[in-house]
């Protein structure tokens, strides 16, 4: 026999073992199995069960692709903002503005919200403030202005400018500044190089940051919610409440599934135009003098944090220090207990994080390296996208109605919304780690006679554990915020943060939420310092 | 070297899930599982008179709306997990009923409860009354021009001004389909339509409704009775007033709606079901519920908080239960149909 070529030695270039393949169409199975069966239920919808009359019908697409386009751009305009000045301007205090410009990730959106309600609804901290010094009299001001849609719009976009900061800024940090330095040496002012070479440059990233904002909003369900803007989500949320039967709340969620995997499939098209690196080589970063703009910048990014983070913590600590009205007092927990509550959901949402990264190597290993049979198992994996935690958790509802009875009531519902829900972030981050490990390690490996699966577990393993460590992260960081599915399928005695947090403020009971908030935050602090570090690894 | 590093780190990672395990499913032996669709807020203080009389049993609350949970019941019928329903609106404990949901409970006492108030077969019971009535903001709306009927409320002077609960809410719920069987479904579907024509804003939360009112959100809404009396006695947006509409002869009369209560089917800790129920309808907890919450006790001999009007005053409306928890399907579909979401 003759052998023609490594590959071939190696059965082909780094063809994953059988077994990977088994468990990743298992995981492909079980995430898209209640997606299909939700829109089977749907169509099969009959009866009493009806869509919302066109004008709502109508109000309700309006409403819910405005708040996705609109906190896209402003949250995509806040996100290359501060990447451009952190990263390339002489700022001061750039280290801290760095980790500043990311912790908005530890604030739940509707923790956010919430503080925004108190602070500037009408009657609100603001507006009494302002009566109590006679500077205005109720009602001076629209302060009504805060529900809707610029509200929803502004309190998304804050809460999630790191999704593009973040990717932006890793960009502008390791990306080639050749094109940049040419560009400069040719004689282009700084305004042309930031349209023509630097902006383009950023580009995807940027682009694939705006596309997952737009999916999160899309889904998003508390921040419209509390402030009163009808969307998908909230509609569906109010038919899962609000009837017996589960029809009505299938029926409408098609439409959002099918919005939904429109954005995938434009993400795909958006990722598949990915950057083009010309260069790997590290140059010194160009960085703009900014002179008297220093200020502004500084007052800029200060302005910006002051919304996203100095005014819903304020208001989180002022409440803690407030003494509570009779009403409010009823909806108040115990330190002891609710810091009980905290460590269980820690404890859970860090298992269920653990088991969703496990579930997530297979199908990650096989969209690079399965061929094109390996990206259509590792996509359908990905189903969850398409479905909001509200769909999620009417899906699994209905399928354990159907067919596992016995499953209801457990913890079991709640453990696969959040695999289901969370599974596509875990694949796409977990894919950026295999992605770097040069293929030749690998075959190196299988040359010397190494057995497929011991090669993935010996070299390709350990040399992603930094990836799998960020992907960890991230995973906790979202189970620990995740609001709708879990309210509608946790068990009685299971009371995460997010629930705790929901309960009173969703009656308007603001400050009895504050405690759990703040509890959160904390929580969270601890994944985002581990997103850090691996930023700036 | 590096191999016992990480046999050293399997076993750190192993122990902790395995104690963090052990501690979620960690299954207290006395509970009592209550499932709430009254806001948790107003749930509480019952719970902690509860277990300050019963310390060793655990309560486990889960709130939620009552349709919702109805559904969790009847989902888990295989495998009951919770042991009692309390629910806003004693329509759903008839359907919930009739879908076999439920378990009949006899307590000390259940037997001397008015009978319209109670299933025959003791499966649910009445816990509490309240009636719909229309609150508004006395900076906004005067008492001679606050409307006096449901039926007001879709005049044009009002538009834009008048905020009530979503189709997912239980006392609304109710309301509509008491409106079907006095009305039928043609006035009922113009009265909501013309809701929808004036720009109504429907809320899903009690709470938020009565305090948007306060506040001047908006000038008038419909509400539970009891809202008003907890809305007026807040520190700040006390500048409320009420009407109990449709009093004229040849009117509809008072809506009242009650809450209720009953033993959810298989459930687990019968025993301190039992307890539970016992507990609710003792002369102590009815009066909790009428001086901390403001509503009527279903108990005769309590009467209301002082200075709240008793129901005797008023012309209630004579609605039929049965057949007006017949129409509740009708009515959400209807609601939704004409576009309260």
């Amino acid at each position: 026999m003759r052998i023609d070529s490594l590959q071939q030695l190696t059965g082909g270039t780094r063809r994953p073992p059988s077994l990977v393949w088994v468990f990743a169409i298992g995981v492909a199975v079980v995430t898209l199995i209640p997606a299909i069966y939700t829109v089977i239920r749907a169509l099969g919808a009959s009866g009493t069960s009806v869509l919302p009359p066109w004008p709502l019908f109508l109000q309700l697409v309006t409403n819910t692709v405005l708040l996705a386009v609109a906190s896209a751009i402003l949250s995509g305009v806040i996100g290359v903002t501060q990447a451009l000045l952190i990263e390339r301007s002489q700022l001061w205090g750039r280290t801290v503005w760095r980790i500043v410009a990311a912790l908005p990730l530890a604030i739940p959106p509707y923790v956010l919200s919430i503080c925004m309600l108190a602070l500037l609804r009408p009657r609100g901290l603001v507006e009494r403030w302002l009566v109590e010094r006679e500077l205005v009299a109720f009602g001076d001001i629209p302060f009504a202005a805060i529900f809707g849609l610029p509200g929803s719009t502004i309190v998304l976009a804050f809460c999630l400018s790191p999704y593009i900061y973040l990717p932006v800024a890793a960009v502008l940090r390791q990306g080639s500044n050749h094109l940049s330095e040419i560009a400069q040496i040719s004689g282009a002012s700084t305004w042309y190089r930031l349209r023509h070479v630097t902006l383009p440059l950023i580009a995807p990233a940027a682009g694939g940051g705006m596309l997952l904002v737009m999916l999160y909003a899309l889904a998003d369900f508390g921040v419209p919610a509390l402030l009163r803007l009808p969307t998908f989500s909230t509609a569906i949320y109010g038919r899962f409440t609000g009837q017996i039967d589960r029809e009505g709340a299938a029926l409408l969620s098609l439409p959002l599934i099918v919005a939904t995997l429109g954005l995938i499939v434009l993400e795909e098209w958006l990722a598949g135009r990915g950057g083009a690196q010309i260069n790997r080589s590290w140059r010194p970063r160009l960085v703009r003098q900014l002179g008297w703009w220093q200020a502004g910048a500084q007052l800029l990014l200060g302005t910006l944090s002051v919304i996203a983070l100095v005014a819903p913590l304020g208001t989180l600590l002022y409440w803690s220090w407030l003494p509570l009205s009779p009403s409010e007092q009823a909806s108040l927990i115990a330190w002891p207990k609710l810091i009980s509550i905290g460590a269980n959901n820690i404890a859970f949402v860090a298992l269920v994080a653990t088991l969703t990264t496990v579930l997530a190597i297979t199908p990650a290993l096989l969209l690079r390296r399965g061929g094109k049979i390996g990206v259509v198992v590792a996509r359908l994996s990905q189903a969850g996208y398409a479905l909001p935690g509200v769909v999620v958790a009417l899906s699994i509802v209905l399928l354990v109605n159907q067919g596992a009875v016995w499953l209801a009531g457990g913890l079991v519902p709640l453990v696969l919304a959040y695999i289901i829900r969370f599974l596509p972030q875990a694949v796409q981050s977990l894919d950026a780690a295999f992605e770097q490990i040069a293929p030749s390690i690998e075959e190196v490996g299988r040359s010397l006679g190494q057995s497929a699966l011991r090669v993935l577990y010996r070299i390709v393993m350990p040399l992603a554990a930094p990836g799998l460590r960020a992907s960890w992260a991230l995973l906790f960081l979202s189970m620990l915020k995740e609001l709708p599915a879990t309210l509608l399928l946790r068990p009685a005695g299971f009371d995460t943060l997010a629930v705790r947090i929901w309960m009173p403020a969703s009656d308007g009971f603001y400050t009895a939420a504050a405690a759990p908030a703040l509890l959160l935050i904390v929580g969270a602090l601890v994944p985002v310092a581990l997103v850090l570090r691996n930023q700036y690894r | 070297m590096h191999i016992r590093r990480r046999i050293f780190h399997f076993f750190v990672i192993g122990m902790w899930v395995l104690l963090s395990s052990c501690q979620l499913l960690a299954q207290e032996t006395n509970t009592l599982v209550l499932y709430s669709g009254r806001t948790e807020a107003f749930m509480k203080p019952i719970v902690a008179a509860f277990q300050a009389r019963y310390p060793e049993i655990q309560v486990q609350l889960k709130s939620g709306k009552n349709n919702e949970l109805a559904a969790t019941i009847l989902e888990e019928h295989a495998n009951p997990q919770g042991d009692v329903f309390i629910s806003t609106d004693q329509l759903t404990h008839i359907n919930l009923s009739r879908q076999g949901g439920l378990q009949s409970s006899v307590f000390a006492g259940s037997n001397t409860l008015d009978p319209r108030m109670r299933a025959s077969d003791g499966t649910w019971y009445a816990v509490t009354l309240r009636a719909r009535a229309i609150m508004y903001n006395t900076d906004m709306v005067t008492a001679d021009t606050a409307p006096q009927s449901m039926f007001d409320l879709v005049e044009p002077r009002w538009r834009g001004q008048v905020v009530m609960a979503d189709s997912s809410n239980g006392p609304l719920q109710a309301q509509v389909a008491a409106m079907l069987t006095l009305h039928g479904e043609a006035v009922t579907r113009a009265w909501l339509e013309g809701l929808v024509a004036n720009q109504t804003m429907f809320l899903g939360a009690a709470t938020d409704i009565r305090k948007s009112i306060g506040s001047g959100e908006y000038a008038l809404g419909v509400i539970n009775t009891y809202n008003y009396e907890l809305q007026r006695r807040e520190a700040d947006g006390a500048n409320v007033g009420i009407v109990y509409p449709d009093q004229q002869a040849g009117q509809m009369g008072l809506l009242v709606n009650t809450t209720a209560v009953g033993v959810i089917r298989g459930a687990p800790n019968e025993r301190n079901a039992q307890r539970f129920m016992e507990f609710l309808f003792s002369t102590d907890t009815q009066r909790l519920f009428a001086e901390l919450n403001f509503e009527y006790p279903a108990v005769a001999d309590v009467g209301p908080a002082d200075g709240i009007p008793p129901l005797a005053r008023f012309h209630v409306a004579d609605i039929d239960m049965q057949s007006s928890a017949d129409r509740v399907p009708e009515a959400i579909a209807l609601m939704q149909s004409v576009g309260i979401p």
